[in-house]
């Protein structure tokens, strides 16, 4: 079973993200977390089926940067894709991202559209097959 | 270009950015009054955020109820008819975009700003705020087809020793477990668990 977890502490932002996630049939089921810390403990329990992870960054408890810096450290959870989706958009940013993940899949800048989102997780999803 | 005008073109662009990419809404803006010292009257659902650096202040955003409404409905596509979290978390992250595209267009003119997490607010809290004077004050407000109106409040003071300087915002970590310790721990006690199970079924 293909999971995609969301990572948001907008709740709305959530629901908006698994609303075009569910739409486009991306996934059978959708997981969510409201910091990097209850992340963990979702992806934890499953990590086997999680094809993909949509992460904001500024969170209270833990950011999203610093989820992304410890999944990138255990080979158990390593290869799953990670995509940003954030407002922080700027170049040092980003490069800040990469470098704390260098296997970050993709990075969205909000606002974005829906078409924005499936355009950068499709092809990601496809390649994890 | 003087960064007070930097700073209203990078609220306007941002908002503009919002709504219109968010929501296919395009704002216009009815009223900027400098003073700082107008917030219509219905005004009661509002989201502030801090920003520090080379503008250290807060931005605002404030709805009345029908507006919230609408405009969180439409993020959700759902009749939202009451206030309930869901419009306050709402209007909480077009603030928190609004705020990441203020940002993201300072940066590129060498202001560097860090905004915080926004904080739910209300009338009255802005109203103070803004009534301290020491600092520059600007009030717009806009209005969208879909009878949704909104006004956009930003106090703040030039840092000049900061301009352009980039400050890490603070950390939000509880320092109990480390990210890191905490993902290994889980992993090896449903690795353990999984083990047991196992261990459990033979015959």
């Amino acid at each position: 079973m293909k999971k995609i977890l969301v990572v948001d502490d907008s709740g709305v932002q959530r629901k908006m993200i698994i609303q075009i996630v569910q739409k486009a049939g991306f996934a059978n089921e959708t997981l969510e977390a409201e910091d990097g810390s209850k992340a963990i403990e979702i992806l934890a329990a499953n990590f086997e089926d999680t094809a993909l992870v949509l992460c904001d960054w500024n969170m209270p408890n833990m950011s999203g940067l610093e989820f992304i810096e410890a999944i990138a450290q255990v080979p158990a959870v390593a290869g799953i894709p990670v995509v940003m989706v954030t407002t922080e958009g700027t170049e040092d940013k980003i490069a800040e991202a990469k470098a704390a993940n260098p296997n970050l899949a993709g990075y969205i800048a909000k606002p974005f559209t829906p078409d924005v989102l499936k355009a950068t997780i499709t092809p990601i999803l496809e390649a994890a097959g | 270009m003087e960064i007070q005008d930097q700073v209203y073109n990078a609220i306007r662009d941002s908002v503009a950015n919002t709504l219109e990419t968010t929501l296919s809404l395009s704002p216009e803006l009815l009223q900027q009054d400098g003073s700082g010292a107008a917030i219509a009257q219905d005004d009661v659902i509002a989201s502030c955020i801090d920003l520090e650096g080379g503008i250290n202040g807060k931005l605002c955003v404030s709805f009345d109820n029908n507006s919230a409404c609408r405009i969180v409905s439409k993020m959700l596509g759902m009749d939202i008819e009451e206030i309930n979290n869901d419009v306050y978390d709402g209007v909480g992250e077009i603030l928190n975009m609004i705020a990441g595209g203020m940002k993201m267009s300072l940066a590129k003119t060498d202001v560097g700003v860090n905004i915080g997490l926004p904080v739910k607010s209300d009338r009255a809290s802005v109203r103070e705020d803004i009534k301290q004077d020491e600092s520059i004050s600007i009030n717009e407000e806009f209005r969208c087809p879909e009878d949704i109106s909104f006004s956009v409040i930003l106090k703040y003071k030039l840092d000049q020793k900061d301009a352009g300087q980039k400050k890490e915002p603070p950390s939000t970590t509880t320092k109990t477990l480390s990210p890191l310790d905490k993902l290994n721990m889980l992993l090896a006690k449903q690795n353990t668990e999984k083990k047991e199970d196992n261990t459990n079924k033979q015959p």
